[in-house]
């Protein structure tokens, strides 16, 4: 029995995509909803240097301050966009697993074998 | 010609399996580590003591309560806290992204000190409140996208 080419890239396809329409907006709306509170903190810091509440070098304390905080928010969405990924080839592969496994033999296992990893 | 379609038929299904193996390498591949419960935990933890010590020096202006001498020992605690969270997140495999996500805090706690040492109003605390909870978010957030896996 050969594999159609076509027909298991247009099931991973379509496996892959739901995972990412499901759980990216999520991590965009986390990502927007961030830049709002960083965008207001930074204009806060310009008026209480303004106002001269605080000094010009307070005024930079705060600002590396916010920027090692916004440092940890992209960060925290690298980790989230690496894990939609691997859930996304997960469903990809999981979709397609007896077609592959009928065609070539058992290439794929389960995903109750145990965990590791060759990369 | 008979050799070019023979070799075009099975060379498609042969990359298609060489692609697979080796995205998938022999067995079910993690970029990301798993869950840690006492990540969780420790930075749940130290996001209460922060706001208490927050809140302090917003309440208690002009008073002891508000001073760096009162609240030394958070700021010992804290590093602490933080220091160990980062061994065991280096000890997993690929946690990379989590022990930058700790080297901030513990750089943030540091500034937090030393502007403290000088000196906190009460107009400055929503700045150091709001940077602090977006990451305490932050690592909380990754922490459990992790339980997904």
């Amino acid at each position: 029995m050969s594999i159609n080419a076509n027909e298991v890239m247009t099931k991973m396809l379509i496996a892959a995509k739901q995972v990412f329409a499901e759980k990216w907006p999520e991590t965009q709306r986390y990502a927007e909803s961030e830049i709002t509170l960083f965008t207001d903190r930074f204009i806060d810091i310009e008026k209480l240097r303004m106002s001269g509440e605080i000094t010009e070098e307070r005024a930079k304390s705060h600002i590396e301050f916010q920027k090692q905080s916004w440092q940890t928010v992209l960060l925290a969405i690298q980790g989230m966009s690496l894990i939609l990924v691997e859930e996304a080839i997960s469903a990809a592969l999981n979709a397609v697993k007896d077609i592959v496994n009928t065609a070539v033999g058992s290439i794929f296992q389960s995903k109750d074998e145990p965990e590791g990893g060759c990369i | 010609m008979l050799l070019d379609k023979y070799v075009s038929k099975y060379s498609l299904m042969f990359v298609l399996a060489m692609i697979m193996s080796a995205t998938i390498g022999c067995s079910y591949v993690k970029p990301v580590s798993v869950y840690d419960e006492q990540m969780d935990k420790g930075i749940t933890i130290l996001q209460k003591h922060t706001e208490e010590v927050l809140l302090m020096i917003e309440t208690y202006q002009g008073k002891a309560e508000s001073t760096y001498e009162y609240h030394r020992a958070y700021y010992k605690q804290a590093a602490i806290t933080v220091s160990s969270l980062k061994i065991r997140s280096e000890a997993i495999q690929e946690n990379n992204i989590s022990t930058k996500m700790l080297d901030n805090l513990l750089n943030n706690i540091k500034r937090f000190e030393q502007d403290h040492v000088e000196g906190i109003t009460a107009s400055e605390i929503n700045l150091y409140r709001g940077g602090f909870n977006s990451q305490f978010t932050a690592l909380l957030s990754l922490e459990l996208a992790k339980k997904r896996l």
